[in-house]
């Protein structure tokens, strides 16, 4: 993997030069090209060789063209009952296909940006090169550039808009220094609301991570907040992608940053159990209790009840520990057949309803979801996958 | 460290009808699992129109069939949005689902992936042969291995050309 990057760098590099090379060689005959570059934006280090840099853009398209087709193509193979279990690699010789060369196309795409990183054509070059590096978790040569022209050239340009879901999912820290730069000195008001959506959307995870140390997580948790608090004050009223105004938006997430994270005291509860009477979250302080937000009609749900949660209240049993499971099916009877049909659920049964005040305005958007809550209401797990948070559980009724 | 799901949105752009084979996301995005979108079908006759309503699906995710028996993950549902010069001539067609058992539901569940493009048959109101625009709402709920999304509407247009004479 490492040599093969290697390799790529060199291959870039001897592109590049070439390129440049070849660029200078016609100087006069390009002179005039410059002009048509509107006052304001930076000029380009050399002429542009519109011919080729028109031909590096076709490469481009024609990678973006082949690498849908093999994805159409591989995908529909996959699809097929029979093929359920096999890979892409799998299709790839079944149908004698490749994988289209990736590679080739982030040099042209360098090649393109890097003659006018500020035109359409610039754009589109970076566009490409940050969307496919959502994919892959190293930035490369043709996502670093990017980055630069983005940070050097892009910072009040509208057009950044569509960028900046991917410098908040994939772009790591620098991508994260341009979006911070964007908030705090775009003369763009909806590209800072998106940059602060985009950064609060992507990262607020990191506040529940449990792997992360308790610092990292208290900086991350107070950024995300200041975030928030911001696109609820200052952009309230701009709508960055649901349709809905961001002030609406932002308000579930926005409690849930403020008093559903580690360490923080669960809210008190008020509900109805499955056959109707009334229960108190404080009716279990004392205990550890798993609150374990399910539905009959999620399938995943029902996996992780049988496979994580049933297990461990049976290893638990004696200890103070509560399984509390929390149904947002349209009604309770929804639960009791279930309990007939499916599995018993010896658990504390709740029935919420998706309109609980629990839920929606609680930031969870889902189900499954899990809160682990220690004898003394604080929460120590918040996540949608149970079996992170079995360790924790098992050491906190045990002590 | 686990598998995770695998669920990838993206921005819609000029550059990115494109998706991943395989990708690792570190937490689960709910915000376009499905994209729903429609349009019409020519046809011959003044009365009746043939709406053809797609389903982009993202990667891992699923679609649960309009014919997913009650018990489970809870059927798509598509209807004619009401108050419109159109009635529905038929039932909705699908194209034919994957089926699998699970082992904790007594049932087979039949589901989509990708991509699903359903064929809604409707009927033209005599009075009405202009141009107009149809709105269909499409009920659905949505799972990939790990997540569930509970039923939501999305309401997709499709515009319907004048009759012929």
């Amino acid at each position: 993997m490492t040599a093969n990057r290697v390799l790529v760098a060199l291959i870039l590099t001897a592109m590049f030069a070439a390129g440049a090379g070849r660029a200078e060689t016609q100087t006069t005959k390009q002179s005039g090209s410059a002009a048509r570059i509107s006052p304001g934006t930076p000029q380009p280090s050399r002429p542009v060789d519109h011919y080729r840099r028109t031909r590096d853009w076709e490469q481009v398209q024609e990678y973006m063209g082949e690498e849908t087709f093999y994805n159409r193509t591989v995908g529909r193979w996959l699809h097929k009952p029979e093929n359920r279990t096999k890979s892409w690699q799998d299709g790839e010789k079944e149908l004698g296909i490749q994988r289209p060369d990736a590679d080739k196309a982030y040099a042209s795409a360098l090649d393109v940006m890097t003659a006018d990183p500020t035109d359409d054509l610039g754009f589109l070059a970076i566009q490409f090169c940050m969307k496919f590096t959502e994919k892959e978790e190293p930035l490369n040569h043709c996502s670093e550039q990017a980055l630069t022209y983005l940070d050097q050239y892009y910072i009040s340009d509208p057009r950044m808009k569509d960028i900046t879901l991917s410098l908040a999912r994939a772009a790591g820290a620098r991508g994260e220094a341009i979006l911070d730069k964007v908030i705090a000195s775009s003369t763009d008001r909806e590209l800072r609301a998106a940059a602060a959506w985009w950064l609060v959307e992507e990262k607020h995870n990191e506040v529940d991570d449990a792997t992360l140390p308790d610092a990292q997580r208290s900086v991350r948790r107070e950024k995300m907040i200041r975030l928030a608090h911001l696109l609820q004050e200052q952009f309230g009223d701009v709508n960055v992608w649901s349709g809905k105004p961001a002030r609406e938006e932002i308000a579930p997430m926005l409690f849930s940053l403020e008093h559903l994270a580690l360490g923080d005291v669960i809210p008190d509860m008020q509900v109805q159990r499955v056959d109707g009477k009334k229960d108190d979250l404080n009716n279990y302080r004392g205990k550890v209790v798993l609150l374990d937000y399910w539905a009959t009609w999620c399938i995943p749900c029902v996996h992780s009840l049988k496979e994580h949660v049933a297990p461990l209240k049976n290893e638990l049993a004696g200890k103070p520990f509560e399984v509390i499971t929390l149904s947002i099916d349209d009604n309770a009877g929804k639960v009791d057949e279930f309990t007939k049909s499916v599995m018993p659920l010896p658990f504390v049964n709740w029935h919420i309803g998706m309109n609980s005040p629990y839920y929606y305005p609680w930031g969870l958007a889902g189900v499954p979801h899990y809160y682990l809550i220690d004898k003394n209401g604080v929460i120590r797990a918040n996540t949608f996958e149970a079996e992170t948070l079995l360790e924790t559980a098992r050491k906190l009724a045990t002590q | 460290m686990l598998t995770k799901t695998l669920i990838r949105t993206f921005v819609l752009s000029s550059v990115s009808l494109l998706y991943m084979p395989t990708s690792v996301a570190q937490k689960v995005d709910t915000s376009r699992a499905v994209q729903w979108s429609a349009r019409v079908r020519p046809s011959k006759s003044a009365t009746s129109v043939n709406v053809a309503v797609t389903a982009a699906i993202q990667p891992g995710w699923h679609l649960y069939a309009l014919d997913q028996e009650q018990g489970g993950p809870v059927p798509t549902m598509i209807r004619l949005a009401s108050g419109q010069p159109f009635t529905l001539a038929g039932p909705v067609k699908q194209p034919d689902p994957i089926m699998a058992t699970d082992p904790n539901f007594d049932m087979p569940v039949r589901y989509f992936e990708q991509s699903a493009t359903f064929s809604v048959p409707l009927t033209r109101q005599a009075a009405s042969k202009s141009a107009s625009d149809v709105t269909l709402e499409v009920s659905y709920q949505t799972c990939n291995d790990r997540f569930c999304l509970p039923v939501t509407t999305a309401k997709v247009q499709a515009h319907i050309p004048a009759a012929a004479r």
